[in-house]
């Protein structure tokens, strides 16, 4: 039988099929949550703007429209809870995290790899706040460049830009 | 914004390109995934939103169905009230009856029914705030009848009839059988002339009324 896609669960879930959503959860429960543990740098505040997202998803998925993309529509979602966590915390929240991957395991695999991961981890915080959620909205969402402009609020050439100074500055801390 | 449709894929190249080097110690740092309690509290609220929407579906239909019965019940009650909200309609000319002017409500007087011999007066306070055929029950129901109940008063009205019927028919206060005593005798007192003249006035006042053997020679 063909794979229902994103879109149909979340409209059969609308209609009110767990099932469907059981199965739009599973697709999407990880790279969300890292999405976000890596946007706000602890594992508590993640756990509860993870949460607080798949509420609001949960709240509003009458007012889902199945021509929009789903994932689009539940990144927009995170990040507008994102953004609202940072407004209402303190303005040091409103900074790049200090510890952008707190939440990873530590690094109990090869020597070499755990560097690079501790190089990626440094050169994630160094990251501007657009440029990093730019990047993870790319790496972890998996979301092109429209979408990713869509979700941030800017132009699609915008997020281009940010997402080319992320990459570059990565890249740069993983060859040294 | 406009954005060319096959770039979604690969937004730029160089850029592709870079992202590539990163996604492999991406992926081996991205072994993170939500605790599974978080998993369970999120199905959870799912499960009973979509719960509550069923519960709610239910509850519309219940509300649906409670609205149209008490719609349907009003309905009937105010169909069964209709025919006792006011009088019936005073029956025209069309219907086949005959209206007589009410002039007792504008003069005052006394209405007298048409007939023969009227039986009863109608007084003149009878005739305000009464309509149709209550007005004509009435107008043949003696003097003082008016606080008797209305079952009371068509009672009394049969009653009446029964007797007129009995009784014999009058003409200028004489009844049939005064006259025709009178007729007799007048027969044994020999006056034939006067026998004759009240003979011809008996049989016009009552018209095919049996006489007796010795006046109908």
């Amino acid at each position: 039988m063909r794979e229902r896609t994103d879109e149909q669960l979340m409209a059969a879930y609308a209609g009110g099929d767990m099932q469907a959503f059981e199965q739009l959860y599973q697709r999407h429960r990880a790279p969300l949550y890292r999405y976000l543990l890596r946007l706000v740098g602890d594992a508590p505040t993640a756990n509860d703007l993870y949460q607080g997202s798949w509420e609001r998803v949960i709240r509003s998925r009458r007012g889902y429209r199945p021509s929009a993309s789903f994932r689009a529509w539940l990144y927009r979602i995170a990040h507008n809870h994102a953004m609202d966590h940072f407004r209402r915390a303190r303005p040091a929240a409103q900074q790049p995290p200090d510890s952008l991957a707190a939440g990873a395991p530590e690094p109990d695999q090869a020597l070499q790899s755990a560097q690079q991961e501790e190089r990626l981890a440094d050169a994630l915080r160094s990251l501007p706040p657009e440029q990093l959620e730019a990047v993870l909205l790319k790496l972890d969402g998996g979301l092109d460049l429209l979408t990713i402009a869509e979700v941030t609020g800017v132009n699609r050439e915008t997020a281009k830009s940010r997402l080319r100074y992320a990459v570059a500055k990565l890249k740069q801390a993983l060859e040294e | 914004m406009t954005v060319n449709p096959g770039e979604h894929q690969h937004d730029d190249p160089a850029l592709e390109r870079g992202l590539e080097s990163i996604r492999s110690h991406w992926k081996s740092a991205s072994g993170d995934e939500p605790p599974g309690l978080l998993d369970q509290a999120v199905l959870n609220a799912a499960r009973r939103e979509a719960e509550s929407r069923r519960g709610r579906r239910r509850l519309r239909w219940l509300g649906g169905f409670a609205t149209a019965t008490v719609v349907v019940m009003a309905a009937t009650l105010v169909v069964r009230q209709l025919p006792y909200q006011g009088p019936a309609p005073p029956p025209r000319e069309g219907d086949g009856f005959r209206l007589e002017p009410d002039t007792s409500a504008e003069t005052g007087e006394p209405m007298v029914p048409p007939g023969p011999a009227p039986l009863a007066t109608r007084p003149a306070e009878e005739s305000r705030g009464k309509a149709g055929e209550e007005k004509s029950v009435r107008a043949f129901s003696a003097p003082g009848a008016d606080a008797a109940p209305p079952e009371a008063q068509s009672l009394e009205i049969e009653e009446r009839d029964a007797t007129a019927e009995a009784q014999a028919p009058e003409a200028g206060g004489v009844t049939a059988e005064e006259w025709i005593e009178r007729l007799l005798e007048l027969k044994q007192s020999g006056q034939k002339e006067r026998l004759a003249l009240e003979l011809t006035a008996f049989r016009s006042a009552f018209p095919g009324y049996p006489l007796p053997p010795e006046l109908a020679e």
